[in-house]
């Protein structure tokens, strides 16, 4: 009869443990699904455990996504200035690196005694008793949760280590969602990167502009100090493109790497990328250019076009606690030096048809001469040859006046034609005068032929344009004059010739019908040739129009 | 700009020129190198002007250098089509283009060839 009640408090104790373990369960639940960050989670849930198997100290180590060492290490129970004293934070040796190894729970009644244990670092707190459990979630290991000193010196118990699986059951779906969030954020961002990279190689004309943005962008994504690209030129391989973290690296932009003795040398030839862990200790790195860059670690991808090495990506030292990169950063920088390797192959092959282009034009330019100087000016020569037989064999006075008006009309027509051919191919006015007057006079002769208005309008303060300048605009505007009779019924045409900002520009703009830019095809209205002259030159070729409101044409040359 | 405009060849194939009808007035415009025609579009004065010309209404065809028969002081093609319907026409740009629509419109019609062309003071 005495042992009854003695048994009956002993089980109300017991239920109300449980009841009060359960209280604080629930409520460690419903905090933890109010969080929102990840280290926040993980510091409620080691506050949990510690708080509900008693534990003065606990810790939580999520394992990296290589499964060899610890990324993050939260604990409870250790202040600040002891967290400081005992520097570092573990690598996942020892105990921890058994529970690291083998995913499964791991109770001690004195860590010391465990022959796997290699000890604490000086100024670490006394620590016996100790619970470990893992991570894991769909048999997946993302890290543990370590719990020791039980209160009242006494070991872990089943309940505490269920408890703890349960909470760690908890902090593997947060870390795995946070790995998701952080996954899908990652593939966005490389997604939107991607994209401005192939919109840019659709709409970008200058290399320069897309290797830099290309750098830029795989910078950022891969997270590294420096991003290079260098092209071969010849036996050369030069830096097109560098970006650090504040920006474009001009000063280093055309400057030559060793292709003989250096990395990028040897990713070019063997055309296969490779990432450097120890710029030092790489003998195949040129110690000089990487000490000049300041480099620690490397990633080195190939530009390959048609099986040809055409250049290398480089990038240096990866932010953050770890600088070397990793097999994703590569797997990235082969898909960018991919993109960068189209944008130079474009470039060459623009610049190819360009060159092209000219040569054609310069023929068919010649051959069209040709047979206007023998069709016209020769059987004009013949005529007046004709002409004069006819005034030597004149029998009249009246025959002798009528055949030599006839010639003389004949010689006019010629002299004109001649000089008129002489205007096309190059006027005198542009040589003698400058790109002012030769353009008074061409809009002068346009209105007087064409019957359509021209308003011409410089201001220029006076001094000649460098000759390339004048003889790119002249022809653009003369070119431009040609469109409006041919496409754009126009009624009026305005042209203004201006310089400020160390630029030229010429704008033409004209009253006529318009089109849509979007949908009409450059070759099919002569600008491809206007905009190749401006880009020679450095200059832009803009167009603005729509369909019943006019073109304005602006064409723009840089005076250097 | 019409639709045509945007026509590959549209380069290649199209002129700016002045022509003249009879000896109206002259327009300013776009010779259009079709298949089978010659396509004249512009504007004058009174507005916008179209005039199909088919290559097999062409009877004879010349260059005209005579002050007469000049379009804004530069030789022009006389085209003699069916009817006493006589149209000159002269390219604005382009040194030899005369003589490319001269030899596009020959090589129309194969039957023409070496009986009507450029004959300087065949009018005089």
């Amino acid at each position: 009869m005495s042992l009854a009640p003695a048994r009956s408090r002993l089980d109300n104790d017991r239920v109300s443990t449980v009841e009060s373990r359960l209280r604080r369960l629930v409520e460690a639940g419903i905090a933890l699904s109010s969080e929102l960050s990840l280290d926040a989670v993980l510091q409620r849930i080691v506050e949990a455990a510690a708080d509900l198997t008693g534990a003065r100290y606990a810790a939580l180590g999520v394992i990296d996504q290589s499964g060899n060492a610890l990324e993050r290490f939260l604990t409870t129970g250790v202040d600040a200035e002891t967290h400081a004293a005992i520097g570092d934070l573990p690598r996942g040796r020892g105990i921890l690196g058994v529970l690291i190894k083998e995913t499964v729970p791991l109770r001690l009644h004195d860590i010391a005694e465990d022959p796997r244990s290699v000890g604490f670092p000086p100024n670490h707190p006394p620590m016996r008793s100790f619970l470990g459990v893992p991570i894991l979630l769909r048999g997946v290991a993302y890290g543990n949760l370590y719990l020791t000193e039980k209160e009242g010196g006494e070991d872990f118990t089943d309940e505490d280590e269920d408890l703890a699986m349960l909470l760690a059951g908890q902090a593997a779906v947060a870390i795995e969602n946070a790995r998701l969030y952080e996954s899908a954020t990652r593939w966005s961002r490389q997604l939107e990167s991607l994209h401005d990279v192939v919109r840019a190689l659709g709409e970008e004309t200058d290399l320069d502009q897309l290797l830099e943005l290309i750098s830029a962008r795989l910078r950022e994504l891969v997270d590294a100090r420096l991003a290079l690209i260098a092209l071969t030129k010849g036996d050369e391989l030069r830096i097109a493109a560098a970006t650090g973290e504040d920006g474009p690296h001009v000063e280093l932009i055309g400057q030559s790497l060793d292709r003989k003795h250096s990395k990028s040398g040897r990713v070019l030839e063997r055309r296969q990328s490779v990432r450097v862990n120890s710029i030092l200790d790489d003998p195949e790195v040129n110690q000089e250019e990487a000490r000049k860059l300041g480099a620690r670690t490397g990633l080195y991808a190939p530009l390959i076009a048609h099986g040809r090495s055409i250049g290398v990506v480089v990038l240096h030292d990866k932010r953050g606690p770890d600088a070397r990169f990793s097999d994703a950063d590569l797997r990235l920088t082969e898909i960018f030096a991919a993109r960068a390797a189209i944008a130079v192959e474009l470039s060459e092959r623009v610049a190819r048809d360009a060159l092209q282009r000219m040569v054609n034009a310069q023929e068919l330019e010649r051959r069209r001469l040709a047979r206007e100087l023998h069709d016209e000016t020769g059987q004009a020569l013949t005529s007046v040859l004709l002409g004069l037989k006819a005034v030597e064999d004149a029998g009249s006075e009246e025959a002798l006046r009528s055949a030599a008006a006839e010639l003389r009309e004949l010689v006019v027509g010629t002299l004109q034609d001649v000089r008129r051919l002489a205007v096309e191919l190059r006027p005198k006015a542009l040589d003698d005068f400058g790109i002012v007057p030769a353009l008074e006079r061409l809009a002068h002769s346009f209105t007087e032929q064409t019957g359509i208005e021209v308003d011409l309008e410089a201001t220029l303060a006076g001094g000649r344009l460098p000759a390339d300048a004048e003889t790119a605009l002249y022809r653009v505007v003369q070119e431009s004059l040609t469109n409006v009779v041919k496409h754009a019924g126009a009624r009026r045409i305005s042209i203004l010739v201006t310089a400020r900002d160390g630029a030229v520009a010429a704008v033409i703009e004209d009253d006529g019908q318009g089109f849509d830019p979007g949908s009409t095809r450059e070759e099919g209205i002569g600008l491809v040739g206007m905009r190749e002259r401006m880009a020679l030159l450095g200059g832009r070729l803009e167009i603005e129009s729509r369909p019943g409101s006019g073109t304005t044409i602006l064409a723009e040359v840089p005076l250097r | 700009m019409p639709p045509s405009c945007g026509l590959a060849d549209d380069a290649d194939m199209s002129y700016a020129v002045l022509w003249s009808e009879q000896e109206g007035p002259a327009h300013a415009g776009k010779l259009e190198l079709s298949a089978g025609s010659l396509v004249l579009d512009g504007v004058n004065g009174s507005g916008r002007i179209r005039c199909d010309l088919p290559i097999g209404d062409i009877m004879a065809l010349r260059i005209g250098r005579s002050r007469s028969e000049r379009l804004g002081g530069r030789p022009a093609l006389v085209l003699q089509l069916t009817r006493d319907r006589v149209v000159r026409l002269a390219t604005l740009a382009g040194i030899g283009a005369l003589h490319e629509v001269v030899d596009h419109i020959s090589g129309r019609d194969h039957s023409r060839r070496g009986v009507a062309g450029t004959r300087p003071l065949a009018s005089r």
